[in-house]
């Protein structure tokens, strides 16, 4: 009865499969004739039957002619910056020509007097994820730079935020998980992924890394990048179209040194 | 995906019609359905001759772009929340409860608290799996991730809904393990 989730979220569907009624068969085929109608480029015609339409989508959806792009285009013609920088994906604007050609595989510590640390703690705090009305302290850690781009972890309770923020004042952010217990020498992958596009697109990720864990180091898309490691939790990123690591590599307390394959970190 | 002709575009239009209307009505009330779903459609026609061999989650992935650029305040999620059936069976057929053994009933109560606890995001990562059937690699598609990062979403995703669900649940034996916590 209670087997898993899974099974019983499949019972809680807002919208099962069923036939549509005649009103919604007639309106499925309205919309056809309506679509069909509808020149391949350019404007409703208005002698026809217009559908209401949102033209900011339509011109993503020229420019780019994928999805990732589309809304994200959209919104910068659109003039909407705040939601720009919440997207997630393939918003060619998350990090600048700049930030990516400043990009360092060594990271810096993030001074907060700086008006990079500024903005950058600004920008993250205002757009942390996690419950709504958290009042809890926020926590930064991880706070590191890469050039012109700055990264940090913002923790409210359990709420933790993942935070890249360009000098541009463009940026992301990502609700990751707490750091969990692991065995004093493991590496664990919690979060990653891929933004942007052509030359501008970047990976980056977040993971644990166990008590004897000194140091983290990437191997990704050719490059190998120093992670920023800090109360068990490391934090990176590079520029590259896609955010699979080969391979990650730590250092131990006692001299040593292992390596995982970045593939067994995704599961 | 060739499409050509009106012909082609038509036998994609009826095969997807339904499917698309469902992923559109789990995220929005359905008296806003129809203008997505028509959005997404005129999309697909516009760009016909682009459309993959597989046009589900093309179409998922632009109605999901319709409704981020519907509402503002939608947006600023940027994610869809997905809705869930009321567990009394109001919203859309979540299940009769007189006809329901009991413990089944307080599961589910549970079961849907928990999940509108859960991020848009993370509503969003499992409803593509469990709700609009797609495979990893064409809810990527829809995110517009990569498939590795859509399963490691999953899999956080599922960890959360079902920590959430054994903190709603304080009488019954959920077992979060069951679907594959992953730390001890």
């Amino acid at each position: 009865m209670k087997s898993d989730l899974i099974t019983q979220l499949t019972a809680l569907d807002v919208a099962p499969q069923r036939h549509l009624t005649e009103a919604e068969a007639r309106r499925r085929d309205d919309l056809l004739v309506r679509i069909l109608a509808e020149p391949s480029t350019g404007r409703t015609s208005a002698a026809r039957p217009a559908l209401r339409r949102r033209p900011t989508l339509w011109m993503g959806v020229a420019v780019a002619g994928g999805l990732a792009v589309v809304v994200a285009a959209a919104v910068v013609v659109a003039g909407a910056l705040p939601v720009a920088r919440r997207l997630m994906n393939g918003n060619p604007g998350i990090i600048s020509a700049a930030g990516i050609a400043a990009w360092t595989r060594t990271p810096s510590g993030l001074d907060p007097g700086t008006d990079l640390g500024t903005a950058a703690r600004r920008y993250c705090l205002r757009n942390a994820t996690g419950r709504p009305g958290n009042t809890a302290t926020p926590v930064i850690s991880n706070a590191d730079t890469r050039g012109v781009v700055a990264t940090m972890v913002v923790t409210r309770g359990d709420d933790v935020t993942f935070c890249l923020f360009d000098r541009a004042g463009t940026g992301l952010t990502e609700a990751d998980d707490p750091v969990p217990t692991l065995a004093a020498d493991a590496v664990a992958l919690d979060s990653s992924g891929a933004h942007g596009n052509g030359d501008l697109s970047f990976g980056y990720a977040v993971g644990f890394a166990g008590s004897a864990v000194t140091a983290v180091t990437l191997r990704a898309s050719g490059r190998t990048i120093e992670a920023t490691l800090s109360g068990g939790r490391w934090t990176a990123w590079w520029p590259a179209p896609d955010s699979q690591l080969d391979e990650v590599a730590v250092a131990l307390t006692d001299g040593g040194t292992r390596v995982v394959e970045g593939r067994s970190l995704y599961r | 995906m060739a499409v050509a002709t009106e012909s082609d575009f038509t036998a994609l239009y009826r095969a997807n019609y339904a499917d698309l209307r469902r992923f559109v009505c789990r995220r929005v009330p359905p008296d806003l359905a129809d203008d997505i779903v028509g959005e997404t459609f005129l999309a697909a026609w516009r760009h016909r001759a682009k459309l993959p061999d597989d046009p589900r989650p093309w179409l998922f992935g632009a109605a999901r772009n319709v409704m981020l650029n519907a509402d503002r305040s939608i947006r600023r999620q940027r994610a869809v929340a997905v809705r869930i059936a009321d567990h009394a069976g109001g919203v859309g057929g979540g299940g009769d409860p007189g006809h329901d053994p009991a413990g089944a009933v307080d599961t589910r109560i549970d079961l849907a608290d928990a999940w509108r606890r859960l991020s848009a995001r993370d509503q969003e990562v499992l409803a593509l799996r469990i709700w609009d059937d797609l495979d990893d690699r064409a809810a990527a598609t829809v995110l517009g991730c990569t498939r590795a990062t859509y399963t490691m979403r999953l899999s956080r995703a599922r960890r959360r809904l079902a920590r959430l669900a054994a903190a709603e649940s304080t009488s019954s034996p959920f077992v979060p393990t069951a679907i594959g916590v992953e730390h001890p």
